[in-house]
C-alpha cells in the first residue's frame, strides 16, 4: 500500500496520551475562568497541582506507587483474560471478595501466626476467592457458551453484595463507626516502603509477577497454547488444544489475579476492609490493560500513568479547591481519550479472524 | 489498438534488493482476455499492482489508450479506468451486496441519507446489465464465495473500469463457479472491456484467454496469442529448465492392509432435513492414495470436517488398523487426530491453518509442541533452526519472525504443507485440497512428497474439488453425490475425467461406457443448473 500508513500502536498512544494531557488543561483553564474568584486557585496553580504535586515529595510520589499496585496486578489478570480472547468485566466483585476472604482468613489465624505465613494464607485465600468467581465464569463459557462478559459481570455484582452484606453485618467491628471489618494486627502487614506513605513491599511482587507474566506467555507451552486460542479458536482446535479449558483456565486465573490485588490491599497497610473501598479499582484495571497493548511489559507505565491522573485529579481537589465533579470529569475525559486509541484492538479481540477466503461454502 | 502498454517496467523491493520487475514489457489489445501467466514469485502480481497504482515502478513507462501516463496511486488508475480484484477479496462481510458494490458512491436522498431503496435499484440494475444473478440486499457475507467475487467484479464495474485485473481469481472457485466465471468474463468482454487475469493454470488459460504473457524471474519471456501455442509450450515457458517429473510414471507399491474403514456414515446437515452424508463406507490400504471428488454442497465438506475432528458423526463404525469404535464415541478419533497417527491438511488455511497474528515459527511448531517444549518450555534455537530448514526445504518466502498474515497465499499454503511433511510419518494422511495456490513447480514437488509418503507406507485419503489433481494422484477414486458414493473404483481401474464429470453431476455410471440414466426426476434440474460445469 502506498499513501499514508496507519500509525504505530506505539505512536498511537502516545499520540493520545499528549490528547490527553492537551484536554486536562483546557478543561482546567474553562473551570480557572468560570469560577468565581478566590473560592477557587488560579490556571498555573491548578496545572501544577495536577502535573507536579504528586511528583513532589516522597509522601505522595508513595501513594501514587501505593495506588498503581493493584492496577498492576489486576490489569495483569485483565490481560491474560484478553490473550485468550475472553473480557472478563467481573474484576470489581473479584476485587472485593478476594480482599474479604483475605481479611477473614487472616483474622482467624492472626493469634499464634507469623507475619510470612499470614501474608502467604492471605495471598491465597484472594487468589483463590477470584480464581473460583473468575472461573465459573470460564466454565460457563466453556460448557455453555454463555458470554463470559455477561455472567463474570452478574457473578460480580453477587460477590458484591454479599461481601457488602458480611461486612455490615457478622463482620462488623463492633468498636467502629464505619462499616468495617476488625483490624489485622499491625505486626502482620507487609513493611511499608516511603514511610509514611501508603506503600509497601507488594509494589515489588507485582513487578515481579508481571515480569513473571511476560516470560511465561513468551516462553511456555501453556502460554503458547493460550496465545494459539486467543489468535484463532479455529486453528487451536486444528492443533489438538483443549480450547475448553483454556477458556476456563484464563478467566480463572484473571480471577485469581484480582483476587491477589484484593488482598494484598488488606494484608497491606490498610489493614482492614472498609466497606465499598474497591470502588472503580476493577474498571481502572480494564483500562490499564487496554492501555497496555497486549504487552506485559506495557501494564507497569500503563499503570502508573494511571495512578497518577487519580491522585493528579486528587491533589486538584484539596490543592486548589476544585469542586470534586470537575475533577471526575477531567478523569473521565483523560480516561475517554486514551481508551478511544484502543478500539481497533478490541475490535480485532473481539471478531473472529477476517476469514475472506472460504474454500467451500458451509455443509 | 492497445490498451495497455508497459515498457522496461523495473521495480525493486528493498531492503532485499530483489528485482520482482526486470525489464518487464507488457502490450495488452483492447477489449481482449489476457492472461499473464508464471509462477508464485515470478513478478505477475507485481506487474499488476504497478498498473493498478498499488505500487510505483522505479523505472519504465505506461501508456494507457496510446497515451504516455503516470500512476502512482489506485485513485489515479482508477481515473484512467483500470481495476484490481484481489485474490482475498476486500468486503465488508456486515454491509449488503449493494453497499459493498457501490461503496462510496451511494446514492443520497434529499435528506442527506443514503437512499437504501434507489441504492440497492442502481447494484441491481448493474447485475442484470452485466447478466449477473445477485441479490444485492443481503449482507455480503452471507454469499457463496463465487457471488462475493461478483460483488467485487460489479464494484470495479460500477467504476466504469474498462481495464479490469484479476488476481488468481479461480483459486477459491469451485469447478461449476469456475465455468460461471469464465462466461461472465466473456460477457464483460463483449461490451468492450480489457481483461487481464493473473494465473498459473494452464488449461484456464487455453480456455479463457486470447493472449497469453509469459513471465517468468521478474522477465517478460514472450507474448503468444492462445491459439497458436499449446499447454506443454507454455508451461515449458513458465518454468524454464523442464525437470518436469511426471508423477504418476513411477512404480506404486501394491496396497497393503486396510488403515482406515469407515462404514455406514452418517452426518446430518446443517440446514435442512438432508443428509449431508448418507450412510458412506469406505476404506482405504496402506501405500493407497484414495481420491474423493465432489461438486460444492454434496458431502465433501462434511467429510471433511469428520475426518478433521471437527464434526462428530451422528452414526457409522470406523476401524482404525485393527481397533474398532463407533465414530459417536468421537472422542477417540480426534484422540488419533492429536497424537499423530492422522495427519490432517485443511482445505480453508486462512481460517484454520494458520494463526494470522503469531510468527511463522510460531505456526511452524503449533502442530507438533511436544518436540519444541521441553517440560513446557520452549527450546526456541531448536524451534528456529527447525523453522528455518522448512523455509529452506519448501521453497517459503518468509522470516521465522515475520506475522504469517503477511504472507501471500502460496506461501501459507506451503509453510501448512511443510509443517505435515516435516513430522514423522503418520499411518494416514487426510489431505485436502493440497496444491491450492500453488505454482507448477511446488505443485509437482507436493505431488511427489505426497506419493513419497504413499511409497513408505502411509494411507492417504485426498479430497479436492480439482478433478485433475484428482487424477493425478489418486489410486482409487470415490465421487460423492448428495452425501452418498456416486461411483467408487476399484483398484488398478482406469478411471476417466467423464465418468468422474458424471458421476459428480448425479448420473449413475456403469462400469465400462459412459452410458448413464437419472438417478431421481429432481437431478434433470441440477443437471441444467450445474452444465457450465459438465467437463465432458
Amino acid at each position: 500500500m502506498t499513501g499514508a500508513k496507519p500509525l504505530s500502536s506505539l505512536s498511537r498512544t502516545l499520540f493520545a496520551l499528549l490528547a490527553a494531557v492537551l484536554l486536562a488543561l483546557i478543561i482546567l483553564a474553562l473551570s480557572a475562568i468560570s469560577a468565581p474568584s478566590g473560592r477557587q486557585a488560579g490556571f498555573f496553580e491548578m496545572a501544577s497541582h495536577f502535573f507536579i504535586t504528586p511528583f513532589s515529595n516522597p509522601y505522595f510520589f508513595g501513594n501514587l506507587l501505593a495506588d498503581s499496585v493493584p492496577l498492576m496486578i489486576a490489569g495483569l489478570g485483565i490481560l491474560i483474560a484478553f490473550n485468550s480472547r475472553n473480557f472478563n468485566l467481573g474484576g470489581e466483585g473479584q476485587i472485593y471478595s478476594g480482599a474479604l476472604a483475605a481479611v477473614v482468613v487472616v483474622l482467624a489465624i492472626q493469634e499464634h501466626a507469623s507475619p510470612v505465613a499470614v501474608w502467604i494464607l492471605g495471598a491465597c485465600a484472594g487468589l483463590a476467592t477470584g480464581a473460583v468467581l473468575g472461573g465459573l465464569a470460564g466454565i460457563l463459557k466453556a460448557v455453555w457458551r454463555i458470554s463470559e462478559m455477561i455472567s463474570s459481570f452478574l457473578l460480580s455484582a453477587i460477590a458484591i453484595a454479599v461481601t457488602d452484606f458480611l461486612v455490615a453485618g457478622p463482620l462488623q467491628d463492633p468498636n467502629s463507626n464505619f462499616q468495617t471489618t476488625r483490624e489485622i494486627a499491625p505486626r502482620l502487614l507487609l513493611p511499608g516502603i516511603l514511610q509514611p506513605s501508603k506503600l509497601d513491599v507488594s509494589l515489588f511482587a507485582a513487578i515481579l509477577l508481571i515480569a513473571a507474566a511476560g516470560f511465561a506467555g513468551k516462553r511456555s507451552r501453556i502460554g503458547f497454547e493460550l496465545r494459539i486460542c486467543g489468535e484463532n479458536e479455529e486453528f487451536a482446535r486444528y492443533c489438538g488444544i483443549r480450547v475448553p479449558a483454556y477458556q476456563a483456565g484464563a478467566m480463572a486465573v484473571s480471577g485469581a489475579m484480582h483476587g491477589l490485588a484484593g488482598a494484598l490491599l488488606v494484608i497491606g497497610l490498610q489493614g482492614r476492609l472498609i466497606r465499598g473501598f474497591s470502588g472503580g479499582l476493577g474498571w481502572s484495571a480494564i483500562t490499564v490493560a487496554l492501555l497496555a497493548q497486549n504487552s506485559e511489559a506495557g501494564i507497569i507505565p500503563a499503570a502508573l500513568f494511571i495512578a497518577f491522573l487519580k491522585s493528579g485529579s486528587d491533589q486538584i481537589m484539596i490543592g486548589s479547591g476544585l469542586p470534586s465533579e470537575i475533577a471526575a470529569l477531567l478523569q473521565a475525559a483523560i480516561m475517554l481519550v486514551i481508551t478511544m486509541q484502543t478500539i481497533p484492538l478490541v475490535r480485532r479481540m473481539k471478531n473472529k479472524p477476517a476469514g475472506a477466503v472460504q474454500k467451500r461454502g458451509s455443509p | 489498438m492497445l490498451a495497455v502498454r508497459m515498457l522496461h517496467i523495473t521495480k525493486k523491493y528493498l531492503p532485499s534488493g530483489v528485482r520482482a520487475n526486470d525489464d518487464a514489457c507488457l502490450e495488452v489489445e483492447r477489449g481482449s482476455i489476457h492472461a499473464i501467466v508464471g509462477e508464485n514469485g515470478a513478478g505477475k502480481s507485481t506487474l499488476m499492482k504497478i498498473l493498478a497504482g498499488l505500487e510505483t515502478a522505479d523505472s519504465g513507462t505506461i501508456e494507457i489508450g496510446g497515451r504516455n501516463v503516470q500512476i502512482r496511486n489506485p485513485s489515479e488508475a482508477r481515473m484512467l479506468g483500470i481495476g484490481m480484484v484481489h485474490q482475498h477479496f476486500q468486503i465488508f462481510d456486515e454491509l449488503s451486496a449493494a453497499e459493498n458494490m457501490l461503496f462510496g458512491m451511494e446514492p443520497v436522498s434529499r435528506t442527506g441519507l443514503v437512499d437504501r431503496k434507489s441504492l440497492i435499484r442502481q447494484a441491481s440494475f448493474l447485475a442484470e446489465q452485466y447478466g449477473f444473478s445477485l441479490d444485492c440486499a443481503v449482507p455480503a457475507g452471507t454469499l457463496a464465495v463465487g457471488a462475493r467475487q461478483q460483488v467485487e467484479i460489479l464494484r470495479q464495474l460500477a467504476r466504469n473500469v474498462s481495464i479490469l485485473i484479476l488476481d488468481e481469481p479461480t483459486s477459491v472457485l469451485t469447478e461449476q463457479e469456475i465455468q460461471a466465471l469464465f462466461c461472465k468474463l466473456a460477457d464483460i468482454r463483449q461490451k468492450g472491456h480489457t481483461i487481464l487475469i493473473i494465473t498459473h493454470k494452464i488449461d484456464e488459460v487455453m480456455q479463457i484467454a486470447d493472449q497469453v504473457t509469459v513471465m517468468r524471474e521478474g522477465k517478460t519471456v514472450g507474448t503468444f496469442p492462445v491459439r497458436e501455442v499449446s499447454a506443454a509450450e507454455l508451461s515449458r515457458l513458465a518454468m524454464g529448465s523442464a525437470d518436469f517429473i511426471s508423477p504418476r510414471e513411477r512404480s506404486k507399491p501394491a496396497p497393503g492392509a486396510p488403515v482406515l474403514s469407515l462404514s455406514d456414515l452418517c452426518v446430518k446437515s446443517r440446514s435442512r432435513g438432508r443428509m449431508a452424508l448418507d450412510r458412506l463406507s469406505f476404506e482405504v490400504h496402506r501405500n493407497e492414495i484414495l481420491g474423493i471428488c465432489a461438486l460444492g454442497g454434496n458431502g465433501l465438506e462434511a467429510l471433511e470436517e469428520v475426518l478433521g475432528g471437527f464434526l462428530p458423526p451422528s452414526r457409522g463404525v470406523c476401524t482404525f488398523n485393527t481397533s474398532s469404535f463407533q465414530v459417536h464415541h468421537y472422542a477417540s478419533f480426534r484422540r488419533l487426530l492429536h497424537s499423530g497417527n492422522i495427519l490432517y491438511l485443511p482445505s480453508d488455511r486462512m481460517r484454520r491453518g494458520i494463526a494470522p497474528h503469531l510468527a511463522v515459527m510460531e505456526n511452524f511448531i503449533a502442530l507438533s509442541r511436544k518436540s519444541y517444549f521441553h517440560r513446557g518450555w520452549l527450546d526456541a534455537s531448536q524451534a528456529k533452526s527447525k523453522t528455518l530448514e522448512a523455509i529452506a526445504r519448501f521453497r517459503i518466502s518468509a522470516h521465522p519472525h515475520q506475522k504469517a498474515e503477511e504472507l501471500s497465499g502460496g506461501n501459507i499454503q506451503k509453510l501448512a504443507l511443510a509443517r505435515i511433511f516435516s513430522l514423522p510419518p503418520a499411518d494416514l494422511l487426510v489431505l485436502c485440497d493440497p496444491t491450492w495456490g500453488l505454482d507448477m513447480k511446488t505443485t509437482e514437488e507436493t505431488y511427489v512428497r505426497i506419493l513419497e509418503a504413499r511409497d513408505a507406507g502411509s494411507a492417504i485419503i485426498l479430497l479436492s474439488s480439482d478433478v485433475d489433481e484428482i487424477l493425478a494422484l489418486s489410486d482409487r477414486v470415490m465421487v460423492l453425490y448428495r452425501g452418498r458414493a456416486n461411483l467408487t473404483s476399484s483398484y488398478g481401474e482406469e478411471v476417466t475425467r467423464e465418468r468422474i464429470g458424471l458421476a459428480m453431476l448425479g448420473n449413475i455410471v456403469t462400469t465400462d461406457s459412459a452410458s448413464c440414466r437419472s438417478p431421481d426426476p429432481d437431478s434433470t434440474a441440477i443437471h441444467g443448473a450445474a452444465a457450465a460445469g459438465d467437463p465432458s
